[in-house]
C-alpha cells in the first residue's frame, strides 16, 4: 500500500482542518483589551451553555437525590436530605444489568453492519456504475421519508421467524437502516483515480472497500455510528413490539415499565432515567471532542451531497 | 488520534457485545431444554397497584403449579405503548390472559347503524376471544354487570375485574372539611356553597390535572346523575341505548337544553378550580394534592389513584365521594365505570392454564386483595372492598350505584367532536363558549350519521 | 455512467450489483415493503387488530379526511406549517448565532459546544420529563420566574396561546446544537484570505457578516434549513410527551399517531394521514431544495 499516503492526501478535504479564529487577523488590539474581550465572550458563552442548555438536565439530575416526600414538599429547592437511595432502588427494580448488555448488543452490532453495508450500497451508486445512478439515488432518498409501517413489519417478522429472537431482531434492524445515502455525497469527495490505481494494482473490490474507502470515511462513519448508537439505545417501540421475552429486553423497555409502576415518584424516575442515560453520557464525554468536530465536518459534508443529488437528479454523471 | 481511539473503543465494544450475545443465547437454549416447563403469558397495562398484585398472584400460581413459569408483561398506557404491546402479543398468538378495557354495550351498535365495532369488540365479533360464560369461576361474579361490560350475543367474553368511581369522583381532605364544619355535600347547591365558603376562607377549592382532561369528570358526573334521575340503577344500560337511539333518529342532539343545563353547571363548578390547573399533569396531581394538607380540599380524580395518594402522604385523612350533580339528593348516585377486563384469546397456547389462573384470581380471598390493591369497587357480590378508611362514603353508596352511561353510537371516521363536548376547548380551560362547543358537537354528530 | 474498474472482464459487470445486493434486499424487505403496505392500508377500513377484517373502501379515508374530518385535518396541517416554519427559522437563527459565538479554538469552547450539543443525545421521553417538571404550573421553577416577572400564574403547557411556542422552544433547545455545528463547519470552510481582503477594504463587523460570511455560508444554510424542516415535519413524539397534542399543538404527525394507535385505533385512516404527510414532505422538501439551491447560485 505504497500509495496510501498520497490517496489520503488527495482525499483530505478542507472542512477537517481546524481554522484559526478569523477575527484575530483583522485587528491587533492591545493585550489588555483583548483579554477583557476574550473573557467577556467566555462569560457569555459559559452562561448560555450552562444556564440555557445544561441547566434543565442538571435540574432533573438534582431531583434524583431527593426523597419522594422531600420532592413533593420542596420541588424546586435543592435536595434535603440528600439520598442515594433512588439509584439503588431504580437499579434493583428492573433487571438493568442484563438489559444494559442487551442494549449494547442492539446498538453496536446493527450500527456496525448498517454502516458497512451502507458503504457497499453507496459506493457503486456514488461512482455512477449504474445506468441511472442518479435516479436510483433520488428514489432511495425520498423513500426515506415514506411512512414506516410498524404493523406490516411486525407481521412480516412473524412470518420470517424473526419475532422474539435476538438474532432476528438484529437482522431486522441491521438491514432496515437507510442512513447510507449520506455516504454517497461523501464518497464523491474521494477521487476516482484511487479506484483505477487500486484496480490496476490488482486490489480486489471488497479489500478495496475495507482497506481504502472505509478508512477514508472515518469522520462520516464515526459520526453516523454515534448517532446510530444513540438512536438504537433510545429506541422504545420496536423492542416493545418485537421482543416479548424479558431476557431479550433492552434497557429502555425495562425503563418504560419502571416509569409506569412509579408514575408519581419523580425522584425515582429521574434516577432511573440517568442510569439508563449514563452509558450514552459516558460515550458522549469520551468522544465529545471528536463528535462535535466530526459532526461539523462529516455530516455537513455528507448532507450537502444529499441536497445536491436531489436537485441535480436527471443530470448525467 | 482521537479517531483512532474511538475506533478502538468501538471494536472493544463490539467484541464485548458479541461475546455477551454468545453467553446469553447459550443460556436461553439451556433453560429451554431444562424440563417440560410451560410458560403462561399474562399481560396488563401498568397500574401500580394492579401490577404489584398480579405479580404476587403469579408467584402464588407458580408455587401451586411447579411446572409452570409465568411470563408477565406490562407497560404504561402512555405514548401508545400498551396498545402496541397488546396488539403484538395478540398478533403473535402467544398471550394467554390479556387485560382489555371493558368495551361495554355501546361498542356493539345494532346492525341498522352499519357501524363496525372497534377495539376489543372487534376482536369478539371476529371470534378472537374465548366465551367464558360457562366457566365455573364466572359464578363468583355478578353476571348482569359482566354481560353489560363485555357480553355479546349471549356470550361473556371476559372477566370484568375492576370498576371505578370515575365520573365526578372527588377525593377530599377530611380534616380540612371538619375545620370549616362541613360534611360531604349531598346536593349540587350545597357543593357550590361549600366551594364558595372555602374560597372566601382563602382556599382554592378544587385541584385537578387539566392537562390530561380530568375536568371532563365534572361534566360526566353531572350528566350521568341528570340523565339517570328517577331511574332504577339497573336501567342504566337501557338509558344509554335509549339515548343512542334518540341521537341516531335525530330527536336528540348535543345542543339540546339538557346539555346546555349540564354545561352551565359545569362552568359553575369550574370557577372554583386551581387557576393554572390546565397545565397540571396527572403524573403530579395526586401526589402534590396529598402533601398540601392546608389547601385544595378537593381533588377531582378517580378512585384508582388511592395507592398514589396514600403513598405520597400516608398520614393524610382522606375520603372519596361523588360530586352531587343535581339538587335532589336521592338522584346523586355513584356512576361506576367498568375498567380492566381479563380476556383469553382463542389463539392462547395454554387455555387450560389460563382458566386455572383466572380461577385463582376469582377466588374471593384473592379477589379481596385485588380490590385492596387497586381501589376498585367489587364485581363479586360476595366480596366488598371494606377495610380501607377512604372508602367509607363509597361503601355506603355502592348499593344504588349504576353503570356509567355510554355515549351515543359514533360511526367510524367521525370527528371527535361528535362524541360530545371537547373539554380542552370549552371555557374556562379553553376559550370556546358553551354554545359554540355544543353546536359544534351537534353538527359533527349530525354530519357523522349522514343526516 | 462510468465503469467499474474492479474484477476480471467477466466479473466486472456483476460487482456493482453484488455490492448493493445485500443492503438492497434488506431495504426492500424491511424498509420499502412495510411502507408500501401502509399505502395499501390507506385504502381500507381496518382497525389493525389481528383477526379482524380488512375492508377495502377505495378512497374513503381520503374523501372523509377532506370532507367530514376537514375540521380536524386542516388545523393539524396549519399547526404543522407553523411548527415547521417557526422551528426552522428560529433554530437556524439561534444555531447561527451560537456558531458565530462559539467558533473559537480552545478547550473551554469545546466544552461549551459539547454542552449545547448534549440535549439531543437524551431520548425524547427524558426531555419531555424534564420540561414537564420545569413547566409544572404549581411546582416548577418556571412558575417561580413567571410569578416574579408578571405577578400572575400561567398554565404553561396547558395554556392555549403558550403551549405551541413552548413546545417549539423545547424542540429548538434540543436540536440547535446540531444546527450550530453545521454552521461552524460552514464557517471553517470560508477561506481566510476572503476575510483579509475585507479587512483591507476597511469593512465593519456587520458589513463583513452581511457581505462575506452570510453569502459564503449558503451551503451550510441549505443543509441546515433542509434538515430542520424535514426533521420537524414528522415530529410527534416530543409533542405527545409534552402536551398530548392538546391546547393547539396537534400536528399532522401527532394526528396520524392518534388515529393509528390511539384508543379507538383506525389504522386505515391513520395510514391515509401518513401518506398525506409524505406528500407534504415531498412538496415542502422539494420546494425548499429548489429555492435554496437557486439562492446558493445567485449568491
Amino acid at each position: 500500500m505504497s500509495d496510501a499516503t498520497t490517496i489520503t492526501a488527495l482525499a483530505n478535504q478542507g472542512p477537517h482542518t481546524p481554522a484559526q479564529s478569523p477575527r484575530r487577523q483583522l485587528k491587533q488590539p492591545s493585550r489588555v483589551a483583548r483579554l477583557a474581550r476574550v473573557s467577556g465572550r467566555q462569560l457569555v458563552c459559559f452562561v448560555i451553555a450552562a444556564f440555557v442548555f445544561a441547566a434543565p438536565l442538571v435540574y432533573l439530575f438534582l431531583q434524583s437525590f431527593k426523597t419522594f416526600t422531600g420532592f413533593l414538599q420542596d420541588p424546586t429547592g435543592s435536595p434535603h436530605p440528600w439520598t442515594k437511595q433512588n439509584f439503588s432502588d431504580a437499579w434493583g427494580a428492573g433487571d438493568f444489568g442484563r438489559e444494559m448488555i442487551n442494549s449494547l448488543i442492539y446498538a453496536v452490532i446493527p450500527v456496525t453492519i448498517t454502516l458497512t453495508l451502507g458503504v457497499f450500497l453507496a459506493f457503486p451508486i456514488s461512482r455512477g456504475w449504474f445506468r441511472h445512478s442518479n435516479v436510483l439515488y433520488s428514489f432511495f432518498i425520498f423513500s426515506g421519508f415514506l411512512p414506516g409501517g410498524l404493523i406490516p413489519l411486525f407481521i412480516e417478522a412473524r412470518a420470517l421467524h424473526l419475532y422474539n429472537s435476538m438474532p432476528g431482531y438484529l437482522l431486522m434492524v441491521s438491514l432496515s437502516g437507510a442512513g447510507f445515502f449520506f455516504f454517497v455525497g461523501y464518497i464523491k469527495g474521494i477521487p476516482k483515480e484511487i479506484d483505477e490505481a487500486a484496480a490496476l494494482d490488482g486490489c480486489g473490490y471488497i479489500r478495496f472497500i475495507f482497506r481504502i474507502v472505509i478508512p477514508q470515511m472515518k469522520p462520516a462513519l464515526a459520526t453516523f455510528a454515534i448517532f446510530g448508537f444513540v438512536g438504537s439505545w433510545n429506541n422504545l417501540i420496536l423492542p416493545l413490539v418485537m421482543l416479548s421475552d424479558k431476557s431479550l429486553w433492552p434497557v429502555t423497555r425495562g425503563l418504560y415499565s419502571f416509569f409506569g409502576e412509579n408514575t408519581q415518584n419523580w425522584p425515582l424516575i429521574a434516577a432511573g432515567t440517568f442510569i439508563v442515560a449514563a452509558p450514552i453520557l459516558l460515550l458522549f464525554i469520551l468522544l465529545q471532542r471528536f463528535l462535535v468536530e466530526g459532526v461539523a465536518g462529516g455530516a455537513a459534508f455528507g448532507t450537502q451531497g444529499v441536497t445536491k443529488a436531489a436537485t441535480d437528479q436527471g443530470d448525467a454523471e | 488520534m482521537s479517531i483512532r481511539r474511538s475506533v478502538a473503543i468501538g471494536i472493544v465494544a463490539v467484541v464485548a457485545a458479541t461475546s455477551a450475545a454468545a453467553c446469553s443465547s447459550s443460556k436461553s437454549s439451556g433453560s429451554g431444554s431444562a424440563g417440560p416447563k410451560e410458560t403462561l403469558t399474562i399481560a396488563e397495562w401498568t397500574n401500580p397497584g394492579a401490577v404489584d398484585y398480579t405479580k404476587a398472584l403469579n408467584a402464588q400460581f407458580e408455587k401451586a403449579h411447579p411446572n409452570v413459569k409465568i411470563n408477565f408483561q406490562n407497560t404504561s398506557t402512555a405514548n401508545g405503548a400498551w396498545g402496541q404491546l397488546s396488539n403484538s402479543l395478540l398478533q403473535s398468538k402467544s398471550v394467554d390472559v390479556l387485560a382489555q378495557f371493558a368495551p361495554t354495550q355501546k361498542a356493539f351498535p345494532p346492525s341498522f347503524t352499519n357501524i363496525k365495532p372497534g377495539g376489543p369488540a372487534a376482536l369478539i365479533e371476529a371470534g378472537q376471544l374465548v366465551d367464558l360464560k360457562d366457566q365455573p369461576f364466572m359464578k363468583n361474579y355478578d353476571m348482569t354487570a359482566q354481560q353489560s361490560a363485555i357480553g355479546y350475543n349471549g356470550g361473556v367474553y371476559g372477566v370484568m375485574a375492576a370498576e371505578y368511581a370515575g365520573a365526578g369522583a372527588i377525593w377530599y381532605k377530611k380534616d380540612l372539611l371538619a375545620k370549616y364544619n362541613m360534611t360531604v355535600p349531598t346536593t349540587f347547591s350545597e357543593f357550590l356553597a361549600d366551594c364558595a365558603k372555602l374560597k372566601a376562607a382563602g382556599k382554592t377549592p378544587i385541584f385537578l390535572a387539566g392537562k390530561v382532561g380530568m375536568q371532563g369528570g365534572i361534566w360526566q358526573g353531572i350528566e350521568n346523575q341528570t340523565l339517570m334521575a328517577g331511574k332504577q340503577p339497573a336501567d342504566s344500560t337501557q338509558v344509554s341505548s335509549d339515548r343512542a337511539n334518540a341521537f341516531w333518529n335525530g330527536t336528540q342532539n348535543w345542543n339540546n337544553q339538557t346539555y346546555k343545563d349540564i354545561g352551565a353547571k359545569y362552568q359553575q363548578v369550574m370557577q372554583y378550580i386551581e387557576p393554572a390547573a390546565a397545565g397540571v399533569d396527572q403524573q403530579t396531581a395526586p401526589g402534590l394534592w396529598a402533601v398540601k394538607t392546608d389547601d385544595y380540599p378537593f381533588l377531582l380524580d378517580g378512585s384508582w389513584d388511592s395507592s398514589t395518594i396514600l403513598k405520597a402522604n400516608p398520614k393524610l385523612n382522606v375520603g372519596l365521594f361523588v360530586m352531587p350533580g343535581t339538587d335532589n339528593a336521592a338522584d346523586n348516585r355513584v356512576p361506576v365505570k367498568p375498567d380492566l377486563t381479563w380476556v383469553v384469546p382463542t389463539s392462547a397456547p395454554h387455555k387450560d392454564l389460563a382458566m386455572q389462573w383466572l380461577t385463582m384470581f376469582s377466588d374471593p380471598a384473592n379477589y379481596q386483595n385485588w380490590l385492596k390493591a387497586t381501589g376498585s369497587m367489587s364485581t363479586e357480590p360476595a366480596v366488598s372492598n371494606s377495610g380501607t378508611s377512604w372508602m367509607d362514603w363509597l361503601n355506603q353508596h355502592t348499593s344504588d350505584s349504576f353503570v356509567q352511561l355510554t355515549t351515543p353510537w359514533i360511526p367510524q371516521g367521525a370527528s371527535n367532536d361528535a362524541a360530545g363536548p371537547d373539554y380542552y376547548k370549552l371555557a374556562p380551560i379553553g376559550s370556546d363558549s358553551l354554545d359554540t362547543i355544543l353546536n359544534r358537537s351537534a353538527s359533527a354528530y349530525t354530519k357523522s350519521i349522514g343526516k | 455512467m462510468s465503469r467499474c474498474p474492479f474484477g476480471t472482464s467477466r466479473t466486472r459487470r456483476f460487482i456493482p450489483w453484488a455490492s448493493i445486493s445485500i443492503p438492497g434486499i434488506g431495504w426492500l424487505l424491511f424498509g420499502l415493503y412495510p411502507s408500501l403496505a401502509t399505502i395499501v392500508y390507506s385504502f381500507t377500513q381496518y382497525s389493525g387488530l389481528p383477526g379482524t377484517p380488512v375492508n377495502f373502501c377505495g378512497f374513503c379515508n381520503y374523501t372523509n379526511g377532506f370532507t367530514a374530518l376537514w375540521g380536524e385535518l386542516w388545523p393539524a396541517i396549519k399547526t404543522t406549517l407553523i411548527y415547521v416554519a417557526g422551528v426552522t427559522i428560529l433554530q437556524n437563527a439561534i444555531g447561527l448565532g451560537l456558531a458565530m459565538l462559539m467558533n473559537r479554538p480552545g478547550r473551554s469552547y469545546t466544552f461549551y459546544r459539547a454542552l449545547i450539543f448534549m440535549p439531543q443525545i437524551f431520548s425524547v421521553a427524558v426531555v419531555g420529563t424534564t420540561f414537564a417538571l420545569i413547566l409544572d404550573p404549581i411546582t416548577g421553577p418556571a412558575e417561580t420566574a413567571w410569578h416574579g416577572i408578571f405577578h400572575s400564574t400561567s398554565a404553561f403547557l396547558g395554556d392555549n396561546t403558550l403551549a405551541l411556542p413552548l413546545v417549539m422552544a423545547v424542540n429548538i433547545w434540543m436540536f440547535s446544537g446540531y444546527s450550530m455545528l453545521i454552521y461552524i463547519a460552514g464557517l471553517r470552510n470560508i477561506p481566510k484570505p476572503v476575510y483579509e481582503a475585507a479587512a483591507l477594504d476597511g469593512a465593519g463587523k456587520w458589513r463583513v457578516f452581511r457581505h462575506v460570511t452570510w453569502p459564503l455560508l449558503a451551503p451550510a444554510t441549505t443543509v441546515n434549513v433542509f434538515l430542520t424542516a424535514m426533521g420537524t415535519l414528522g415530529e410527534y413524539a416530543l409533542i405527545l410527551v409534552l402536551t398530548g397534542g392538546n391546547f393547539g399543538t396537534k400536528t399532522l404527525g401527532l394526528y396520524m399517531y392518534d388515529s393509528a394507535f390511539g384508543s379507538d385505533a383506525q389504522l386505515g385512516y391513520g395510514s391515509m394521514l401518513a401518506i398525506l404527510q409524505f406528500g407534504l414532505t415531498l412538496v415542502i422538501g422539494g420546494g425548499l431544495l429548489w429555492a435554496l439551491r437557486r439562492r446558493e447560485i445567485q449568491l
